[in-house]
């Protein structure tokens, strides 16, 4: 009993010394993280102060929470919560249902060169830039040489639309153009999963007589929860960013649409770079991490209740 | 070793800043009294008195470069680096200063120079353009002009006289105006041949109804060109209101050509619901560009392309003339509202001192030749002599200047150093002429300033601090109805009720009020 610290010491050394390379293999991540995201917040003390550059940052006057005011003051408040939440919580749902569809569909083609083309196409999007997909999209809906007026509406003798001023089309065009750009990396992420799953699972199933259907709903998704829990939460603790060129260079920054486009990175972009003031502007970036944290951390504490294994921490 | 440098450093800064303020205690005072009984005269070469008695003062002790910034004719300029180092043989001999230019594009510049502002890397002088001046000022990002302009600045007082004031913001002056129209008047621009062919007539036109009659003929005869095109969604940006510094937001104005000092929301006003609902008439006739609202074109884009045919600008003597000869193709242009001089109009487009530039007083210098000196205005403005611009008649012009035009084999699509808008250069007015303006342009210019109705609130700077998060709310809800009402996008009668509800819950009547209370104490001090 008396000797066991020195033991326990003398094994971590051990350990340590066991554990070097990887050490080593971890600094320059560790690093990154420190430069990166570590420092950088100190600057959160802007987000409380009038900045005046002419007296630099740290003595710039205290300013309590007034530059957070404008997130909250106003209806637009509201309406902007609404679409980014709203917009993300099905981007996370439809998402990932769709991603782990295509990836089940992808896992059951047995031909190699097809699975291959396939896995090509649908991820093609996803490396696109969101500027070249605005004028992809533009491409359809301009209303004086667009796709979809040009050469469907007027064809079939319907009145063509004014897509850019119609804000009721564009909660769905921007799940789909959301869906099109990155089905494709969350579908190969799963089904990464998918690749690793036991054969012999399969071959028992069938073994018992178990159909397509069965097999997917019993031995395929079961095996998936792990990587379904970890992405959402991940997803979740983005949930109160939004894609700023999806919502503002897919609509091209229409302003008839900015009830259903506007979110909280455009409202603030918008207003700032007009008043250009960067104390609002990190006042809204620390109250997006907080809301981020808080939200991680919840999900992750319910996750915990229901089964410990497959909490991220 | 980095101490070391630190010091050294430090004690060269000490020793310049001695050396100037010394330099100059000498020389101001004669300055002072060269320029007050001058202040009235439309001045246009003042080297001579003061550059000689301060010469050897003004060169810095180790050569100073300083990053300037203007606006671009929206292409590359590769040619930059041999008009910077004709500029630099003069600067360099004078202050012992170099200068790096940059140039930004318009649909960039508001954006890029707000970052260069806020981090106070890349920009020692720049033009401020497009945003609004007070902010830069109230967060530090510019720095205060008086005691420099006092110091090294004379040229450009007499130069502009009473319009310096218009750049203050509170008690200190910030930003110098570029010398340019100080008024607008506000119209329409039009392709010339395309006018001829169908008969437009621009002597019939008074009123935009007027206009919408002749637009019409251009629609019968053109049926796929846009008889009005937008440029980045904006088509109109002022209608005969004073906007009170809240430039193309207009939170808060003096309505109908501003002749009363009473504060109202445009967006309630007759003058501005007439318009939109003008505007919303045209676009159902297919008068206006169907994709307006989203556009990220200009106007003269499509008109090269044949596609339109003119667009709404605010406008000033020789407007046509000088874009006819930067496009390319002539277009003319057609007055509607006559010229209202606000100061948004002077504070819209000013030089000023970023509050990163490590050396403010040689920016001051270097401005100030700027404004003064012909021979480096020109070069910043026209590029190198032959080589992107050739003289037509020396001395043709009435400021003693030459009426120039495109070097042999260039025009404005293959020069390399493309005449741009000069208006957003120091001072056009001392400079040389472009061929098609009037040889007397820059006193026709003068003249206008001169003439043009003022606002009743003319001179009146307003401050937004104590309003910023209303300030921020209501412009997001003007940037999602204005330009798309303007653009005849929007049913006016529903919209504008949606709007000001909008606005009013955004706070718009504190902002109105704080203006309101601003205009009152300066109508006060200024009686």
């Amino acid at each position: 009993m008396s000797n066991s610290p020195k033991v326990s010491k003398a094994t971590k050394l051990a350990r340590l010394k066991h554990n070097i390379p990887l050490y080593l293999m971890f600094l320059p991540g560790a690093l990154y993280l420190l430069i990166n995201n570590y420092i950088p917040m100190g600057g959160l003390i802007i987000a409380f102060k009038q900045v005046n550059w002419n007296k630099g940052i740290l003595k710039s006057p205290w300013v309590g929470l007034s530059n957070f005011e404008y997130l909250f003051k106003t209806k637009e408040a509201w309406n902007i919560t609404r679409n980014t939440l709203g917009y993300n919580i099905i981007f996370i749902v439809l998402g990932t249902v769709i991603a782990i569809a295509i990836a089940i569909l992808l896992n059951e083609i047995k031909v190699m060169t097809l699975k291959k083309t396939y896995q090509t196409i649908i991820l093609l999007p996803y490396l696109i830039s969101m500027v070249v997909v605005s004028y992809l999209v533009y491409a359809l809906l301009s209303s004086e040489s667009g796709f979809i007026n040009l050469s469907i509406l007027r064809p079939l003798g319907k009145p063509e639309i004014a897509w850019y001023t119609e804000p009721k089309y564009w909660p769905a065009i921007l799940i789909i153009v959301y869906i099109w750009k990155t089905f494709g990396y969350n579908c190969i992420l799963y089904y990464a999963t998918l690749v690793g799953i036991d054969r012999g699972y399969y071959e028992a199933a069938v073994i018992d007589g178990a159909n397509r259907w069965q097999q997917i709903w019993n031995i395929t998704l079961p095996e998936l929860v792990p990587t379904i829990i970890t992405l959402t939460l991940m997803s979740i603790g983005k949930i109160f960013y939004s894609d700023f060129g999806l919502f503002y260079q897919v609509p091209m920054d229409s302003g008839p649409l900015y009830d259903v486009t506007n979110t909280i990175d455009t409202y603030v972009y918008r207003g700032l770079i007009r008043l250009n003031n960067v104390g609002m502007s990190s006042a809204a970036g620390f109250y997006q991490s907080i809301v981020g944290f808080v939200l991680v951390m919840l999900a992750n504490f319910t996750v915990r209740k229901i089964s410990k294994e497959n909490a991220l921490f | 070793m980095k101490k070391r440098t630190l010091a050294s450093l430090l004690c060269a800064m000490m020793a310049v800043s001695v050396l100037a303020s010394c330099g100059n205690s000498s020389s101001s005072s004669s300055e002072a009294s060269s320029s007050t009984d001058s202040t009235a005269s439309t001045a246009e070469s003042t080297d001579g008195s003061e550059e000689n008695t301060a010469e050897e003062d003004l060169r810095e002790p180790e050569l100073v470069t300083l990053d300037v910034v203007t606006m671009s004719s929206g292409k590359n300029e590769p040619d930059i680096t041999e008009v910077e180092e004709a500029m630099n043989a003069i600067l360099e001999d004078k202050f012992n200063c170099n200068v790096n230019l940059t140039f930004i594009g318009y649909a960039n510049y508001a954006e890029q120079t707000s970052l260069m502002l806020s981090s106070g890397e890349d920009a020692d002088l720049l033009a401020v353009y497009m945003i609004p001046l007070p902010t830069c000022a109230n967060a530090g990002q510019i720095i205060p002009l008086d005691d420099l302009i006092e110091k090294y600045g004379q040229g450009i007082k007499e130069q502009l006289g009473d319009y310096v004031e218009c750049g203050r913001v509170g008690e200190d002056l910030y930003g110098v105006t570029t010398a340019r129209d100080l008024a607008n008047s506000q119209g329409f621009a039009y392709v010339k041949s395309v006018a001829d062919e169908v008969g437009f007539d621009a002597s019939n036109i008074k009123t935009l109804d007027d206009l919408k009659t002749e637009l019409l003929k251009v629609k019968a005869a053109y049926p796929n060109m846009w008889p009005v095109a937008v440029s980045a969604g904006e088509n109109i940006r002022n209608w005969g209101w004073d906007p009170l510094g809240d430039d193309t937001v207009n939170l808060g104005v003096l309505a109908d050509m501003a002749t009363d000092t009473t504060v109202v929301n445009l967006y309630e006003t007759d003058q501005y619901k007439n318009l939109v609902t003008e505007m919303y008439n045209w676009m159902q006739e297919g008068l206006i560009q169907a994709d307006a609202v989203n556009t990220t074109e200009t106007a003269t884009t499509l008109m090269s392309a044949g596609t339109a045919f003119g667009y709404f600008t605010n406008l000033k003597p020789g407007y046509a003339e000088e874009n006819s000869s930067s496009l390319g193709y002539e277009i003319e242009a057609v007055d509607i509202i006559p010229a209202l001089g606000c100061t948004n109009n002077v504070s819209r487009a000013t030089w000023a001192i970023s509050s990163g530039c490590d050396h403010p007083e040689s920016a001051m210098k270097v401005l100030n030749e700027l404004y003064t000196n012909p021979d480096l205005s020109n070069l910043y403005m026209y590029g190198i002599k032959d080589k992107h611009y050739k003289v037509l008649e020396e001395g043709g012009a009435s400021n003693g200047q030459s009426i120039i035009t495109w070097a042999d084999g260039l025009d404005a699509t293959t020069s390399n150093y493309r005449k741009s808008g000069t208006w957003l250069q120091p001072n056009q007015f001392i400079g040389h002429v472009w061929e098609g303006s009037a040889a007397d342009i820059w006193d026709q210019q003068r003249a206008f300033n001169n003439d043009a109705q003022k606002s009743a609130a003319f001179g009146f700077t307003y401050d937004s601090a104590t309003v910023t998060n209303e300030v921020t709310a209501c412009t997001n809800v003007v940037s999602k109805y204005n330009k798309a009402l303007l653009c005849g996008a929007l049913e006016p009668e529903s919209t504008l009720a949606q709007f000001n509800e909008e606005l009013y819950a955004a706070g718009l009547q504190n902002i109105i009020d704080e203006k309101q209370k601003q205009l009152d104490a300066w109508v006060e001090s200024n009686k």
